[in-house]
Order: C-alpha cells, then structure tokens, then sequence
C-alpha cells in the first residue's frame, strides 16, 4: 500500500504530478491507497484539509486510484494541522467519550461511503501511555463498524523493540486482533527531531529488521505491512526539514550535491551547501536499500508493504520491487 | 564461533539446571536420602555436580527432584556452573541484603543484577527481574536467563529456524525473542505433548516435567567429551 499527502512547499507540483504519474504506470504494485487527507479536532470532529485547498487534487486522486482498481483508505489522526504535530489531548478526548466516538465512527462510514472508500487506517500517535487499552477498545470499535460494511481496518503503529519503555500506547499484539493490517511505522530510527539527535538513515537496515523480529512476536506475520520511507531527513539544517529521496538523486545527478556511501549503515546520502551557507548532510533510499526491505518483507512472510508518502520516491523503488516480486 | 565456544558451558548448563537445580548449603554427601527418588537418566548427572562441589542437597540430607525450582536457585545454579561462586560470595558481603532473596542466595542475585541480565531502569534486558526469588520459575523465564547470561541476546535467534510456538501468546511480549533464542541454541524447545511448538512457558520447572529438555539438547546439539571441561566430565 501507498500513503497519498498533497505535496507541499516548493516541490509540491512536482510530488503531485509524480503521485499521479505513480498511480498510472506503478498501480499494480499497490493495492490500497490511504489518503493522509484529514485532520482531527478535540471535539471530536474531522475535516479533509485537501477541500480547504479549493481544488479537485483529492478527488483526481481518489478518481484514478479507483479507475487503476486500487482502494482507498480514509486515514483517521490526531493531528494537529495548525500546531503541525500529534496531539496526545486531542486523543485522550475522544478515547475517554464514548460520544464523541460515536461522532467519529459516524463520520467515517458517511466519508466512506460518500467516497467510495474501503475502510479506514487509524494513525494515532504521541499518545499518553496510560491510553493503551484505550486505544486498542476504539480501535475495536470502529473495527466492528468497519466490518458491519464489509471494510479494511488498518492501524498504523510506531516502530519498536519493547514493550516496557517505547510506545507504550501500542499494544500490538490486541491491536491485531482488532484489524485486518498493522502497518509498522519502521523508519525514522534517525531524524532530526527525535532523540538523540544523531545523523543517520532514518531506514537502518539492521534496525527495520529488528523491529520486525519484535513485531513478528505478536502480529501475525500476513497482517503486518513494513513502513518504507521514501522522505529524507535533511540534518545540519535548522527547520529540520524533509526531502524526497529523488531530490537528493537529482541533485547529485546534476552536480548539486555530492553523493557518498555510509559504510557503516550502507546507506546513500549526499552533502551540498545550503542556503544558511553551511554544509547539509541528507539520507536518502537507493534500490539497493528499497530492495533490502522488500526482501525483508518476503523473508518474514509479511502482507506487504507501505510506502511513506508517495510521489517522493525515486523510480528505483518500482525496480527494486520488480527484482524482489517478479512477473507480479 | 560463539555458539561453538560456549557449547560445553551451555552443556554443563542444561545439566545443572534441568537435572539438578538446588541451592549450595554447607550439606554435601554422596548419597541423598531420598537418591531412590532421582529418576535414573538424572542420577549420574546429579552425582556427578556433588562431585564437583557446584551441588549440594538441602540440610537435611534430601535431593528433593520434584520440588519446583525457584529463581535463586536457577540463578545460583547457572552461575556456580560459570564458576563464580567467590564474586558472588564477594557481593554478598559488600552489597545489603536484597529482599525477597534467601540468604544464601544474596551474592548470586547481586551479581545477575550487576551484570544486567534482568531488566531495569539502566538496561534494556527483556528479562524480568522477580518480585520474589524464592518463588518457583517457569520455563520461559529460565530458558531466557539461561540464554542471556551465556552472552546471547533477544535478537539472535533465526527466522529460519523457526517454528512458532502455539502458546507463544502466554509468555510475556518482552521475553519472546529470548525464548527464541533460547530455542534456537538447543537450550530449550517445545514440550512434545500434542505438537512440537508447544512450550507451557508458565511451567514451573522440577526434574521431571524437564526431561525433555536435556534430551533435546543431546539431540541437537551433540558435545564431544574433549569439549567440556574437566570439572563437568564425567569420571565414570
């Protein structure tokens, strides 16, 4: 599966053309399209920011992703658009009221239906860790709805190798048994706004593939989706900002930047002067790293995978998958 | 290259553990009253660790082969067999007395805990460190100590030596890839009643309910007598 977000910010017409190229000539390669279109607020209701655009982007998208017999998925989150981040109050409020859940399942189906959606992916994150069994009973609950109607219930959760100290609002193994998907988060191990601060790939191989072997513990392995990222952590830059991974390609292509090799994580990035003047320092996918995750999703026998966002991938995504699952 | 370094230490192990798991006591003796009790696969091995001082019976001259195994004792066992009965007698006197923790099992408890084999704040062990030592252990846990403190770590184990437990569900979330672990170094694996992937990881542990064990181990993972060392040969 593939996660559509309306590119914004000077690459935006480039991300949006890209996503459409995408869904015409890779649509065999994805079978559920979850639009990152939606944004919650604490009482409860929820609202497709892509509308506030005054545009039919969204409804183009929806339109062919449909046309190439994909189905689309609404993405339920606590964001907040306005303070751009997860917010853990915003998720407390409506996991604590039964009648503001009532409100979202409401919602949802008449979004789905009014959409010609085919379910729903629950993103919440940044919760409270006290919300755990919180989460797991709503998620439930809007799976029974989902299931009343014949629909997918994916639950995208956080990357992680315990169950003591990260994440502890994800309780993977009930999570499971109330949706159809798990779609592990598994990149990010690296990014400039987490802690620490360290510069790496934000998709370490050997860190993919260890919180797969924590996950396999409690997910079945056919229920499990591995997260591939297709942004890129820009370090040394001071809005810790993101690129996608055929930028940084481009720009080493064009001379731009210059591209290396991290031995010690086998990883690509490149180094170009930003506009502060100093040295930036970006990780970016290559086919060599896609076609290692995709590997891993064969080896552990896993339902797929998702790929995070699209339209910011380079085209060696589509090849390395070809390598991995050929003649599909 | 590690597992083949540490197969005569995991062998000694698995002897200990399995067969003959009790607490050091200054009681010793060549025949324990109750010696008609240790069923007859386990008698040599027995003998064999009060030979070599790393077993002794309870004080009052009893093996005991059904009691439960508890904590301390698994501890105790495993770290005797390591031989290192003086560092532990050594934290038992400069550290205070744990709670929950029988006397003669203090310093081996302070050790498991120095060397960061249970989980705490300051590690990221997935062994759960016991509320009660002198509680009886269950299986998961032991295989997971066992695993642990021969210098393995939940990651090790391989996808494809697997084969999934079908109770896998009632051992801890954290634990899992240590029994995993655990399993993929012979140390422990399913319990064979109606399917090989059966574990009962809440088992306690005594003699007789383990057997299996022992006998997975020579199965799997056969050891050379030149590969164990003299204080765990057997003199017969």
């Amino acid at each position: 599966m593939a996660f559509f977000q309306r590119g914004q910010g000077q690459d935006a017409s480039e991300i949006n053309g890209r996503v459409i190229e995408a869904l015409k000539n890779q649509h065999t390669y994805v079978q559920y399209l979850n639009m990152m279109s939606y944004g919650m607020k604490s009482d409860g209701d929820v609202f497709n920011g892509d509308k506030t655009f005054g545009d039919s982007f969204f409804d183009d998208v929806e339109k062919l992703a449909h046309e190439k017999g994909l189905k689309t998925l609404v993405v339920l989150n606590n964001y907040d658009i306005w303070r751009n981040c997860f917010d853990a109050q915003y998720a407390h409020s409506v996991l604590t009221s039964s009648e503001k859940q009532e409100k979202v399942i409401q919602w949802l189906v008449e979004e789905i239906e009014q959409n010609g959606d085919s379910g729903v992916n629950i993103d919440f994150e940044d919760l409270y860790p006290a919300d755990r069994d919180l989460l797991t009973q709503f998620v439930a609950k809007v799976n029974g709805e989902m299931k009343k109607h014949g629909w997918t219930t994916v639950v995208s959760v956080m990357c992680k190798t315990n169950d003591t100290y990260d994440y502890r609002y994800y309780d993977y193994e009930n999570l499971a048994k109330n949706a159809d998907y798990i779609f592990v988060m598994s990149y990010d191990i690296y990014n400039p706004r987490g802690t620490p601060q360290l510069p790496g790939p934000n998709y370490s191989i050997p860190f993919v593939e260890k919180t797969l072997k924590f996950a396999v513990m409690s997910v079945p392995p056919q229920k499990l989706l591995l997260g591939v990222g297709s942004h890129s952590w820009i370090w040394n830059d001071s809005e810790r900002t993101q690129m996608p991974a055929w930028k940084a390609d481009q720009m080493v292509a064009t001379q731009q930047a210059t591209g290396y090799k991290d031995p010690a994580y086998n990883a690509s990035y490149a180094t170009y002067k930003s506009a502060s003047g100093g040295t930036a320092k970006v990780y970016y996918q290559d086919q060599q790293t896609y076609q290692t995750e995709f590997e891993l999703v064969k080896k552990y026998g896993l339902g797929g995978y998702g790929l995070f966002p699209l339209g910011w991938e380079t085209g060696s995504l589509w090849t390395a998958l070809r390598n991995v699952y050929p003649g599909q | 290259m590690k597992l083949l370094r540490t197969k005569w230490l995991a062998s000694g192990l698995i002897v200990l553990l399995l067969v003959a798991m009790l607490p050091l006591t200054a009681f010793a003796q060549t025949r324990f009253v109750d010696a008609d009790e240790i069923p007859s696969w386990a008698s040599p091995s027995v003998q064999d660790l009060v030979d070599s001082k790393m077993l002794s019976g309870y004080a009052d001259g009893r093996f005991a082969p059904s009691d439960l195994v508890t904590y301390e004792q698994v501890i105790t066992g495993i770290f005797n067999v390591l031989w290192l009965q003086d560092q532990a007698a050594g934290l038992s006197q400069s550290m205070a007395a744990l709670p929950n923790v029988s006397p003669w099992a203090q310093g081996y408890v302070q050790l498991a805990k120095q060397r960061d084999i249970m989980k705490s704040p300051n590690n990221n062990s997935p062994i759960p460190a016991p509320n009660d030592y002198t509680q009886p252990a269950n299986r998961a846990w032991v295989a997971a100590f066992l695993a642990m403190t021969l210098g393995y770590d939940q990651w090790q184990w391989d996808l494809n030596n697997r084969i999934p437990f079908t109770d896998m569900e009632s051992i801890p979330v954290d634990l899992r890839m240590m029994v995993n672990t655990a399993a993929d170094l012979g140390l422990a694996s399913g319990m064979g009643i109606t399917s090989s992937s059966r574990t009962c990881p809440s088992h306690v542990l005594n003699t007789r309910s383990s057997w299996k064990m022992p006998r997975n181990w020579q199965r799997h993972r056969p050891v050379s007598a030149a590969s164990i060392p003299p204080h765990l040969r057997k003199k017969r």
